[in-house]
């Protein structure tokens, strides 16, 4: 059985956390293993905060549509903001360093597609919407 | 997300539990920067660490600069297995060294 949830979180990184919590208390969460818990949990920070830290041109507050489906087999999160057109399947990989060079910047896109079954992306009605599907383990 | 500090002969074992995310980890990231002033070798105990994102990774990472800059070393140990992943992922397990229990760890400080 499917079942979805919707949100609407401005873009505010604390609102986006109470906004985790809030779906690690759903019973359809609290089913799925630690593994899958954990990805889920993971897309869903990474790539929002993303959106959060550097989708928007301007200052002042801002919506971002997100669902996230429960299926039997797998999971479906979509996130769709009106910032800036990014499509996250074109970010680089980042560079292997030591720790002295080693910078941060694109691991949480890299750590995201690496864990999740699939992604895709789109530019529709001036929105950037990107669908993640993730299976349950 | 709690940390728990205690040094012994040159060596802190930080011991942290809960959750290394977008939220946590600039508290713990100073609270952490004001207690590597302590110096000497460090562990990090994450036998009770549920979750790290890209943001808490960042802190690791901190932490091995700063130490390697003071002379001291820094050792990861008991990931549990989602920390794990995302250590190995993202290329950290090549960068640290990653140890399976406390002891190894402190093997691996000397």
């Amino acid at each position: 059985m499917y079942k979805e949830f919707l949100f609407h979180l401005p873009n505010d990184i604390g609102k986006l956390m109470q906004l985790a919590a809030e779906i690690r208390q759903l019973k359809e969460y609290e089913d799925l293993s630690p593994k899958t818990q954990y990805v889920l949990d993971l897309a869903l920070e990474e790539m929002a905060t993303n959106i959060i830290k550097y989708g928007y041109d301007e200052p002042g507050t801002r919506t971002i549509e997100i669902s996230v489906g429960f299926n039997q087999k797998d999971l479906r999160l979509v996130l769709s903001d009106d910032g800036h057109e990014f499509n996250p399947l074109e970010a680089q990989a980042p560079a292997e360093a030591g720790i002295e060079e080693r910078d941060i910047g694109g691991m949480g896109i890299y750590l995201t597609r690496n864990l999740v079954r699939s992604m895709e992306y789109e530019r529709k009605e001036n929105r950037n919407v990107l669908s993640i599907c993730i299976d349950k383990e | 997300m709690e940390l728990d500090f205690k040094s012994e002969n040159g060596v802190t074992v930080l011991t942290m539990s809960g959750r290394l995310d977008s939220a946590t980890s600039g508290p713990a990231e100073q609270k952490i920067s004001e207690e590597l002033s302590r110096g000497g070798s460090w562990i990090v105990l994450m036998r009770d660490l549920e979750y790290v994102s890209s943001a808490g990774l960042r802190v690791f990472l901190l932490m091995a600069k700063r130490l390697r800059a003071a002379g001291g070393k820094l050792a990861l140990a008991e990931p549990a297995p989602g920390v794990r992943e995302v250590l190995d992922i993202s290329g950290f397990s090549t960068i640290f060294t990653i140890c399976g229990d406390l002891n190894d760890a402190r093997t691996a400080l000397q």
